[in-house]
């Protein structure tokens, strides 16, 4: 293995002394609508070079790219890795289309996509399985929790980004594209721990010195992904690793957190009321007219930027996409540092050891820079109501002036049984085409589905559907609710099931690449749930029955059985007859005193 | 005619007992079997009694080849009485000999070879892999004729005294130090920068140094190597350096080295694999607290016990070379070896290592057996513990490899009863910690009698009113008889 730091050093030395490792890092910010700021985290990191079927024991020096990572992709054969977590809800109506097209975004939760490469589909799954027990343990997340039953392979989207068949390599052994997502997982401050240490300024320098637990995750939206790919010339190989963290921060609400960290309602004589409306000392509509902010990184991150990361090979830059009318920028640090313009942003870069403050000041928020709508919206929602059946229902609206070709892909749980056939399209509200009609397939040009295994596989769906311009379509299509087994309820099993959301792609219509992509949320499922302490319940109950049967086989078995008038002679004789007989004649000489009287 | 005859009353009787029958002999023990836990029988019996004789199992026999100059041929034999001699005075608690042979041996094979015109009594160990042990002895020597005597006494005082001294020592705990005993271990050099300024160092040059040391280990076990390079290492707040302005450094204490790695926030021992890591650290202060020098060590370097090594270089330079390397790279390799329990004599570590290997199987033999006894008697002390067949098998297999290893020490094949006693001790282990064991460990017996009270209450009853019934009626049916 060649030395990688070499050529590195060989460059340093005719530009700066100094040791320069693969790695990169930019920050950029973009004022939303509604006094929204995207805030935009992303980080390159290259690994050493390395072949690519080396033995086990061969020895790995490790620079940049973790070597908490390193060993994990090797052992699994996996050749390229996403990763992503999320939390929150993205209104597009309001912060316009994802960053970066939504390339790196994932859904609610966790959602994970990897290239393995294997002899077969069960050595790959077996793989599979190790590699997402390692990264549980790395992100601390349950990715652990993933298995044959919430794993797909997408046929059409989650393309590899940067095919290892592409670069003239041959390739041992065939590539498989496996996919699991978990939309109940809760991202949080420990997800983000190991998101940093992967780094190699370890959110000690540089722009990560700005992220924390409880700033990031007090955020409107956030999104950290993670995606490693193989880049190979020849038989030399290295790993490229994008690390990227978009937050949306609600920037009154965060500066009035930093006031007061407990909320509370606003005294009446700072309440600006809309005169518009009728207001008295009982009534108010609340004016929101925030337009005037000045709010600087430490307002937002509770930090400073922590000097730039001196190890990198490009020096650190901040950047912001403003709307230079109404808004400036202003470094504060300890020497003089101006932004510049570069094109259509605002920028400046970090090459020392001091510490960082960026402020803004802004005379009007509402005047930014106008947002590019999202090539797609869509939305999908559960109907039906009852405890055993149920459907899904997807709204898309193609809002361009093109019509446009959508992939929407579904892993739906074993558990819900959907019916292909119910599967119906209705186009602006008005005309409905089921799935056998011969109109439906001019809208949906192909269907992708693998059923579901009972406890083994999920439904896997994929549609291809193109879209006229300025066209609403709703997708509709119906399901039956398994019955679980009693130990397969999760804990509070009353709280639903969450369906991961459907992702949809919007491909180029010539070279079917995927250009935007999507997801809606997570569905929330009920789903009956029994009482849980059924089973002892049934014990009981059949031992009761079981008891009930053997006693009165038992009595019938071991009990004297005699003729009628032998039963009436000797109940004659029997100790109870003569005490009823005694306590009559007692009762007939009572009532004779009585009537005599 | 009697009222109850004495034939029906029998009849019914019969009913009665039968019914009593099937219920005590299969209803029963059918309701206790479906509903008690599962719980293999282990062979205690077996294990308790390769526990005891453990020790009269395993021998070692060590041949070791004398080259004598022909006018000493009788010097072998005379040397072979003299180290039994020896020996029996240590009283080892196994059996534990070395046999000299004339010859001059294979290349693993121990060799001593007897050089006659030396000017004083020396011994000389090849630090090479060539296992050879070179015997100076001066002419008074000879002259008393006691080159046997100095044979035997540098074979046991000097080549493999700290061997003697393990197995007299085998069944106590290993010193702290060492790392607990595992077929696979990881290794990881890392650089760490204790400032912000990048640095980098030709690990690719150095790391073949390394793995040379490993390589000689590898009977003992197998050893995988990466490294790393970390920034940001800054140290923490509670380490009191002292600035010593005659040295011009700052000093740290020998007591403070227990604190000096920050793991929490170094990210160094994060570990994804399973086997064990053995960390190794060259530390790289920052300039503002550069030099650091530890008290008492010329070496500026400490241990880390059962976790690795670490050294600190002052060094201002932002590429480390080879030539800077390799010193650390000797303190590291010396560092392993204390590690992993080697001896410090002899030189030579192909013999260290041959010495560590032959103890660490008699250990891991010993580790495993106890490993079975305590499950042995953690069976018995929870009687509603399940024991899996899982369980069962690895604890007659676990049996089976301590047999096969004690064979293979007989047959001095030690790399492979080194396997094998390892593969007893992971399997040993495996049996103790079996997840599926401690699964059904809270699940209290008092309940399953609570949720079968609906069906054995009314059984019970049943039958006892039954039983009050017939003997009733059997004074009945004497009573008529009488009248």
């Amino acid at each position: 293995m060649k030395e990688f730091l070499l050529p590195v050093l060989l460059l340093c030395a005719l530009c700066r002394a100094s040791v320069q490792y693969p790695f990169e890092e930019s920050l950029e910010f973009k004022p939303l609508e509604r006094n929204n700021l995207l805030a935009s985290f992303n980080f390159r990191i290259n690994s050493t070079e390395f072949e690519l079927y080396e033995p086990d024991d061969k020895t790995f020096h490790y620079s940049t790219f973790s070597k908490l990572l390193g060993p994990i992709l090797r052992e699994t054969n996996t050749r390229e890795l996403h990763l992503r977590f999320s939390q929150g809800w993205y209104d597009p109506e309001v912060y316009g289309e994802l960053p970066l097209k939504g390339k790196h975004s994932g859904g609610t939760g966790v959602e994970l996509w990897a290239l393995l490469e294997g002899q077969n589909e069960e050595s790959v799954f077996k793989d599979w399985i190790k590699l997402v027990n390692s990264l549980s343990g790395l992100f601390c997340a349950s990715l652990n929790f993933i298995d044959s039953s919430s794993t797909t392979y997408p046929a059409t989207v989650f393309q590899p980004a940067a095919p290892v068949l592409d670069q003239g390599l041959s390739l041992k052994n065939d590539l498989f594209l496996l996919r699991s997502a978990l939309p109940r997982e809760p991202v949080c401050t420990e997800n983000l721990t190991p998101f940093l240490k992967l780094l190699p300024t370890k959110g000690k320098a540089g722009i990560s010195s700005l992220l924390t637990g409880h700033k990031v995750f007090n955020s409107q939206w956030s999104s950290m992904s993670i995606d490693v790919t193989t880049h190979c010339s020849g038989t030399k190989c290295h790993y490229e690793m994008e690390q990227f963290i978009n937050l949306i921060l609600d920037v009154p609400m965060t500066l009035e957190r930093n006031r007061m960290p407990i909320p509370k309602p606003t005294p009446g004589s700072e309440l600006k009321c809309d005169p518009t409306k009728p207001f008295d000392a009982f009534h108010c509509f609340p004016l929101d007219d925030i337009s005037q902010l000045e709010f600087s990184l430490t307002d937002l991150f509770g930090k400073k930027i922590q000097g730039g990361a001196l190890l990198a090979s490009r020096p650190t830059k901040v950047c912001a996409d403003l709307n230079l009318d109404s808004w400036s920028m202003e470094v504060q640090t300890d020497i003089q540092t101006t932004p510049t313009l570069e094109g259509e942003k605002t920028c400046f870069v970090i090459e020392d050891t001091n510490e960082y403050n960026v402020l803004f000041k802004v005379k009007d928020t509402k005047r930014i820079k106008p947002l590019k709508s999202p090539p797609i919206f869509a939305s999908r929602s559960l109907s039906g109501y009852s405890q055993d059946s149920g459907g899904f229902r997807i709204d898309v609206k193609n809002p361009t002036d093109q019509d446009s070709d959508i992939v929407i892909f579904e892993s739906i749980p074993w558990f819900v049984r959907i019916y292909l056939h119910t599967l119906t399209l209705t186009i602006n509200s008005t005309i409905t085409h089921i799935v056998s009609d011969p109109q439906f397939d001019q809208y949906v040009k192909g269907i992708i589905y693998n059923p579901a295994i009972d406890r083994q596989k999920p439904s896997h769906l994929e549609l291809l559907v193109s879209i006229p311009a300025h066209t609403k379509i709703k997708l509709s299509l119906e399901f039956d609710k398994a019955m679980l087994l009693y130990a397969e309820y999760p804990p509070d099993a009353n709280h639903g099931f969450e369906i991961e959301p459907a992702v949809i792609s919007v491909l180029d219509r010539d070279s079917h690449k995927v250009v935007y992509e999507m997801r809606t949320t997570t569905a929330l499922l009920t789903l009956p749930t029994p009482d849980f302490s059924m089973p002892y319940n049934v014990i009981i109950l059949t031992s009761t029955v079981m008891s009930l049967a053997f006693g009165s086989i038992f009595n019938l078995l071991t009990k004297q059985t005699v003729t009628e008038e032998e039963a009436e002679s000797r109940a004659k004789e029997s100790r109870v007859t003569r005490l009823r007989f005694t306590i009559k004649q007692r009762v007939q000489r009572i009532k004779s005193l009585l009537r005599r009287s | 005619m009697s009222v109850v005859s004495g034939d029906d009353v029998a009849i019914r009787r019969r009913i009665f007992n039968s019914i009593l029958l099937l219920c005590a002999f299969v209803g029963l023990p059918l309701w206790y079997a479906t509903t008690s836990v599962h719980r293999a029988e282990l062979p205690t019996a077996q294990i308790y009694s390769l526990s005891s004789q453990l020790r009269s199992f395993v021998s070692y026999e060590i041949p070791v080849y004398v080259t004598v100059p022909a006018t000493a041929s009788g010097v072998v034999a005379e040397a072979q009485q003299r180290l039994d001699a020896l020996l029996g005075s240590f009283d080892l608690p196994i059996s534990w000999h070395i046999v000299l042979k004339p010859g001059a041996g294979g290349a693993r094979d121990y060799k001593v070879e007897l050089v006659m015109d030396g000017e004083s009594d020396k011994i000389y160990v090849s630090p090479f892999e060539d296992r050879k042990i070179r015997l100076y002895a001066s002419p008074t020597v000879i002259s008393n004729n006691k080159v046997a005597d100095l044979i035997a006494r540098a074979l046991v005082q000097d080549v493999f005294a700290d061997e003697i001294q393990m197995f007299a020592r085998y069944d106590r705990p290993a010193s702290a130090i060492k790392m607990p005993y595992s077929p696979r271990y990881h290794v990881t050099l890392s650089l760490l920068q204790g400032g912000t300024d990048p640095i980098a160092w030709d690990i690719e040059q150095a790391a073949p140094l390394f793995e040379n040391y490993l390589r000689s280990l590898s009977p003992y076990a197998n050893f995988t190597l990466d490294s790393q390079v970390q920034h940001y290492g800054k140290l923490s707040d509670n380490i009191a350096l002292r600035y010593d302005g005659d040295k011009k450094a700052f000093l740290l204490k020998e007591a403070d080295t227990s604190t000096f790695i920050d793991y929490s926030e170094w990210g160094l021992d994060q570990n994804t694999q399973s086997v064990p890591v053995i960390n190794f650290v060259a530390y790289v202060p920052a300039s503002a607290v550069r030099p650091i020098l530890i008290e008492n060590s010329a070496s500026n370097s400490f241990i880390v016990p059962q976790w690795g090594g670490a050294a600190i270089l002052n060094t201002d330079k932002q590429v480390l070379e080879y030539g800077d390397l390799l010193p650390v790279m000797e303190i590291f390799a010396s560092q392993l070896f204390q590690l992993v329990g080697a001896p410090s004599t002899p030189k030579s570590p192909a013999i260290r290592t041959d010495i560590l290997t032959r103890v660490q199987s008699l250990q891991n033999m010993h580790k495993s057996i106890d490993n079975l006894i305590s499950l042995c008697k953690l069976c018995q002390q929870l009687p509603n513990i399940s024991v899996p067949d899982s369980t069962r098998e690895q604890v007659e297999r676990a049996i089976e490899r301590i047999m096969e290893a004690a064979a293979a020490v007989k047959n001095g094949r030690w790399g492979l009863a080194s396997s094998l006693a390892a593969e007893a001790y992971v399997l040993s282990d495996k049996a103790f910690f079996q997840k599926d064991m401690v699964q059904q460990m809270y699940f209290p017996e008092e309940h399953k009698m609570a949720v079968y009270t609906p069906l054995l209450g009314p059984f019970a009853t049943i039958m006892l009113l039954g039983l009050i019934r017939l003997v009733n009626e059997q004074r009945g049916s004497a009573k008529p008889k009488q009248a």
